[in-house]
């Protein structure tokens, strides 16, 4: 019998199938993606040149879209980072910006392809958009980027199987 | 032979013997062949990972000679691609993992972290 997943976990995974496109070897993104990870509970992955660490961040109810009936319907805004990790050869004659910069929109393209209802993932959602990025600050230097995620979705207040309009 | 020199050889001959501290390793250079070597692995506690406040890594103090044949010259490191193949912890299966930083060199040794 097929595992179900609640309606956040179906987000994610429809999210780290785009991201994955990037890394398959027909990729045309002009970032050569590694691989696409999303972390087991004490990391077993070494850091490598444009790897994406995908990680659920934090979850907070958006009271706004919470809809009255019966199920009530709760609305959800889940933070999902993407670690863009760019560690180029010391001999790579590019700067540094111009990697990152490349890298994330590559990534921006890939996650929002389907262009008119990407932020739905599938019909799972009901928003989505990017939020401020940071620097992955390693204490041996920059170690690339971090680009948050936002996505709203809303499910049945006690089933977080089912996805609500 | 100067004070130099036996320096250097106590490195390759003394503090990397397979014999005493150190243990065997492959190394995985950005660009050429790999090659064996021998290093003295300190396997340190999970470390909080650079990216994410909330998860964690294991983090690994690599002490090498600074040498071309058992060891790793300091002219060929490079900390963009560069891997070293060891057993995260002892008795299991060895992998890679990428050389992150160059904590301190010197004409003998190199100190080296790998997550």
């Amino acid at each position: 019998m097929p595992v179900v997943y609640p309606v956040i976990e179906r987000i994610a995974q429809e999210l780290y199938t785009r991201l994955s496109v990037l890394a398959e070897d027909t990729s045309t993104a002009e970032t050569k993606v590694s691989e696409v990870i999303r972390p087991k509970r004490f990391e077993d992955y070494t850091p490598k040149h444009l790897q994406i660490v995908m990680k659920l961040g934090a979850s907070a109810i958006v009271p706004e879209l919470m809809c009255p009936g019966n199920p009530p319907a709760i609305a959800r805004e889940q933070t999902i980072n993407l670690h863009l990790h760019v560690m180029p050869s010391e001999l790579d004659a590019n700067p540094l910006d111009e990697l990152e910069q490349q890298f994330i929109a590559d990534v921006i393209d890939a996650v929002t392809t389907t262009q008119n209802d990407w932020h739905t993932f599938g019909g799972l959602a009901i928003d989505a958009e990017w939020r401020d990025q940071e620097d992955i600050a390693g204490d041996g230097g920059p170690d690339g980027i971090t680009l948050p995620i936002a996505i709203t979705y809303r499910t049945d207040e006690g089933n977080p199987y089912n996805v609500r309009a | 032979m100067t004070l130099h020199d036996i320096i250097q050889q106590d490195a390759v001959n003394v503090f990397c013997n397979l014999s005493d501290f150190a243990e065997s390793a492959v190394y995985y250079p950005h660009t050429g062949e790999a090659r064996t070597i021998n290093v003295v692995n300190i396997r340190e506690a999970l470390q909080i990972s650079p990216d994410d406040g909330d998860n964690v890594t294991p983090l690994f103090e690599i002490h090498v000679a600074n040498n071309g044949v058992t060891g790793i010259l300091s002219s060929e490191l490079n900390l963009g691609g560069d891997m070293i193949e060891f057993s995260l912890r002892v008795g299991k299966t060895a992998s890679k993992r990428s050389v992150t930083k160059l904590l301190s060199h010197d004409e003998g040794m190199l100190v080296l972290e790998c997550r």
